[in-house]
């Protein structure tokens, strides 16, 4: 066993210094299929991460009207106080509403003047306990509130976690799509060069079977080549995200837009990152496989 | 040892190579394959190490039928039956210890059997002052006897030559022949394959005459 390992070693080594142009190009296919791929997971491991920080900062807003009484505020608040599933109530003034705004929209900082006054109503904010995040529970809170007296509208942002929610599912689908679109590209690279590979060395292969090499021992060494250029695909692969990610994170356009700015956040856990590698390697393996069954010779 | 049973072989392509064959070679015989070119004398040969499957009858090596046998177990019959093919079948970019050795090499022999296994039949063959030539640096009966010793090396319980002497002189195919000879002498069962008579009749041992795929002259010449 050792010692058939050894050989497939050699063998490999020798087969992949004979074409280096050849090895590298089919590092390379796989590489660049494991990029893309890597490209979007990251940007789902992001988005995600996003979707769930957004989850965990659910609230209601209980927007009240312009002539809501003191009296009705009181009895809002003894309510919220007696609601199991309210964490905490902020109370925003119309004031507050308006810096707020003038704070994340500074180019129409001066919008509330144009129109006249401050259209911004005074608000409650509640927070809500982990265990009524549930689309059915918030309803019934929402629900509970919007007929009160003094309440204008209640808000909450569960369509916007929904919505982003099923963002990231597509991204993650667009990825896996693309992915193995490239990933096939990189099978049939790499399955040609594995096919040249053993028309090169056809005679040495036919003389090997009449002296009684099994298939394995004839298979290895282009196996363990193509596990090699395709782990070395995958470790390139994994490199690139990692530039890519530090570019981003470093580069003011991308810092400056909300929305790259997600993306840039944090790089794949280390899990994924090998699994790439691996999944270079898995690649490889199964593109000489197929290609040494199609080529027959072996 | 090898037995065929109405063996017929037909190409794809129409052309019918052996023609209800029926023969025994017993373990240790040294028997010749005789006829004019065409007559199935390579396509006998190739039966046996399973290059070649009957269409129909049955071909039993060793107590195991060649036909049925599954795909991963024929590298293993082939260890057992070693050949020197027509052609040489060496591999131009090894030296000569290398393309003997590389047969010990893929039976998984470890580096030092492979080595001295080598050294040993490549000395037998009178090839042990060519260990580092390749084998276009060798003459036409060197390379033959690399084929010999290639065929050798793993200590076959049959050996199979497919027109040995075809390309040597009168001289050098005596010396050949006398090897083959000292071979089984020590319990290999040899089937030679040669359309020379004078061979033949020199050696005086027993003839499977082929004429266009049928048995001509069965049993003893």
């Amino acid at each position: 066993m050792l010692r058939a390992l050894r050989h497939h070693v050699r063998e490999a080594w020798d087969g992949l210094w004979r074409n280096p142009t050849l090895s590298l190009l089919s590092a390379a296919a796989i590489g660049i299929s494991l990029y893309v791929l890597g490209l979007f997971l990251l940007l789902a491991v992001n988005l995600n991460r996003f979707v769930e920080d957004l989850g965990r900062q659910t609230q209601v807003q209980v927007y009240l009207r312009e002539e809501v009484t003191p009296d009705q505020m009181r009895t809002l608040r003894a309510e919220f106080a007696s609601d199991p599933a309210i964490a905490a109530v902020r109370f925003i003034t119309k004031a507050d509403a308006r810096s707020r705004f003038q704070r994340d929209f500074p180019t129409l900082r001066d919008l509330p003047q144009r129109v006249g006054g401050n259209p911004f109503p005074a608000s409650f904010e509640l927070e809500i306990l982990d265990a009524y995040r549930e689309p059915e529970a918030l309803d019934r809170i929402s629900k509970s509130y919007q007929k009160a007296p003094g309440v204008e509208e209640v808000r909450y942002d569960r369509d916007w976690t929904e919505r982003l929610t099923a963002i990231v599912a597509l991204v993650r689908r667009g990825g896996y799509g693309l992915g193995a679109l490239l990933a096939f590209a990189a099978l049939v690279t790499v399955g040609a060069t594995v096919r040249l590979t053993v028309l090169a060395r056809r005679e040495e292969i036919e003389i090997m079977k009449l002296v009684g090499a099994t298939a394995g021992f004839i298979r290895g060494p282009f196996m363990l080549a193509a596990a090699a250029q395709g782990f070395a695909g995958g470790v390139l692969a994994v490199a690139g995200l990692l530039c890519t990610h530090r570019l981003v994170e470093r580069a003011e356009f991308f810092r400056a837009n909300p929305f790259l700015s997600i993306v840039a956040g944090r790089f794949l856990p280390a899990g994924a990152s090998l699994t790439l590698a691996a999944g270079g390697a898995l690649l490889g393996i199964v593109a000489a496989l197929l290609s040494l069954r199609r080529a027959g010779t072996v | 040892m090898i037995q065929f049973f109405h063996v017929t072989k037909r190409y794809a392509q129409g052309a019918q190579a052996l023609t209800d064959v029926s023969v025994h070679v017993e373990k240790g015989e040294f028997v010749f394959l005789t006829g004019p070119s065409g007559a199935g004398k390579t396509t006998f040969l190739k039966m046996v190490f399973r290059d070649e499957v009957p269409s129909s009858g049955q071909v039993v090596v060793n107590d195991q039928d060649v036909a049925t046998m599954p795909a991963r177990r024929v590298p293993y019959l082939r260890r057992q039956v070693g050949v020197v093919f027509q052609d040489f079948k060496l591999l131009p970019r090894k030296t000569v210890f290398e393309n003997v050795a590389f047969a010990t090499q893929v039976i998984g022999l470890s580096r030092k059997e492979q080595r001295s296994r080598t050294f040993q039949v490549l000395e037998m063959l009178g090839l042990n002052h060519r260990l580092h030539n390749y084998p276009e640096q060798v003459s036409g009966g060197e390379q033959q006897r690399m084929a010999i010793a290639r065929a050798l090396v793993n200590r076959p319980l049959i050996l199979l030559a497919d027109e040995p002497t075809g390309n040597l002189d009168p001289d050098l195919a005596r010396e050949i022949m006398g090897l083959f000879r000292d071979i089984n002498s020590h319990g290999t069962t040899v089937i030679i394959a040669t359309h020379d008579r004078d061979l033949i009749r020199r050696m005086g041992r027993r003839v499977i005459s082929l004429d266009q795929g049928r048995l001509a002259a069965p049993g003893a010449a």
